[in-house]
């Protein structure tokens, strides 16, 4: 089997779970309380149909193709910002002082990604397809990962009872570290054969990974719905006697 | 050029992080009771053994007889996670990753021995995995209904 079509199945496989993802999410009702997982996937899925339908209107090696490819994957990296700010929202569900502070540093991140998209990106018009976009892609993709490690690090730190939030964020990580590492491989040694593979194999696999890591999170990784934050009972009344009140 | 250096090798350690991650937070699952001991008695398995003698005495570790146990358990273990009360007789994407989690473990614990380092959490790391398949492999069998089927007609189902 050549690599192409090892690398199609996988990447068809990848898209035929997200859709399963959604609809699991949808059917079951969990579409609500996971609104922004079904965003992502929602946007993911609308966008992945835009890529099929530039490729066959296109072809693969047009100029279109590309500029559409590289668009949706903009979109992307947008709609999984999204998603992180949401989580943050979720872990700092018990302290809304601290989800102040957050939302003004992701507010800022936004704010400095967009500025610093226009200007690399207006400023390297004319060679839009050359190693530019790679490494364009590779800094968002590796931003995205330290929003993802900072909020695994502050749901340690504030000790988030939210097992399933965890698992979500974990699934996430994934996603951007591979293709992090895969286009800096693909930066660092220009496009040659062994990132090509990489690329066709390695992609897929972690969106796959991400998803696999969601399903599991969701269907089997009780909420923290189902499993409520024990609080303390008030002391019994006979022992009130001998407790002092200072 | 040196960012990129920088990036590749970041999220490459970040993804092995996250991996790691999500297989020990899927060990951290509970169970509602220890239904492991009947499968390692009736298998006569030893990780409880080994995860007892690592955890409670402070001893010197036998590497070799160690070893040689926690793959001995492993193979048996997942033959009957594959093929114990499994009706498609398959290993699902959570046990081949925890398989995988299993063999990359028990390599660091032979580099960690050649680099003559602590051997400790590798090894309770294992039985972790081990007490993890008994689990699931004792819930499997216990929620099985074999009331109707007699021990010839299971084996014709085989």
């Amino acid at each position: 089997m050549s690599a192409n079509i090892t690398g199609d199945i996988m990447s068809y496989s990848g898209y035929i779970l997200e859709i399963a993802l959604l609809v699991y999410l949808v059917a079951r009702g969990y579409g609500k309380r996971h609104w922004e997982v079904v965003l992502y996937l929602g946007a993911s899925v609308l966008l992945n149909f835009g890529r099929f339908y530039a490729l066959h209107r296109y072809g693969l090696s047009s100029r279109q193709y590309s500029l559409w490819y590289w668009a949706t994957d903009l979109g992307l990296v947008l709609a999984a910002f999204v998603l992180i700010s949401s989580f943050f929202r979720r872990a700092c569900s018990e302290s809304p002082q601290m989800w102040q502070y957050v939302r003004f540093l992701l507010g800022t991140v936004l704010v400095a990604i967009a500025l610093l998209s226009f200007f690399s990106l207006s400023s390297h018009k004319d060679k839009f397809f050359s190693f530019f976009i790679v490494e364009f892609s590779q800094n968002l993709y590796f931003a995205s990962l330290v929003l993802t490690t900072l909020l695994y690090l502050m749901t340690l730190r504030m000790e988030v009872a939210d097992d399933r939030l965890g698992m979500l964020v974990c699934g996430l990580g994934i996603d951007f570290a591979g293709p992090a590492a895969g286009l800096a491989l693909t930066y660092l040694t220009r496009g040659n054969e062994i990132a090509r593979t990489v690329g066709v194999y390695f992609f897929p696999l972690c969106d796959i990974g991400m998803i696999l890591t969601w399903f599991y999170a969701i269907s089997r990784v009780p909420g923290v719905e189902k499993a409520p934050v024990s609080r303390l009972k008030p002391a019994p009344v006979f022992a009130e006697g001998n407790v002092s009140r200072f | 050029m040196i960012i990129a250096v920088l990036i590749l090798i970041l999220s490459l350690a970040l993804l092995l992080f996250y991996l790691q991650t999500i297989c020990l937070k899927i060990l951290r699952q509970e169970f509602d009771r220890d239904y492991f001991l009947p499968i390692v008695n009736a298998n006569r398995l030893e990780f409880p053994a080994i995860s007892k003698a690592v955890e409670e005495f402070d001893a010197p570790l036998d590497y070799a007889r160690f070893c040689m146990m926690l793959k001995c358990d492993f193979l048996a273990l997942s033959y009957l996670l594959k093929n114990a009360a499994n009706e498609s007789r398959r290993y699902t994407s959570r046990d081949r990753l925890l398989i995988l989690y299993f063999h990359v473990t028990y390599f660091m614990l032979r580099l960690r021995h050649l680099l003559r380092l602590d051997e400790k959490l590798p090894i309770l790391r294992l039985t972790a995995i081990l007490k993890f398949f008994g689990n699931v492999v004792g819930l499997r069998v216990s929620s099985a209904n074999f009331q109707d089927i007699s021990a010839s007609d299971y084996l014709l189902t085989l």
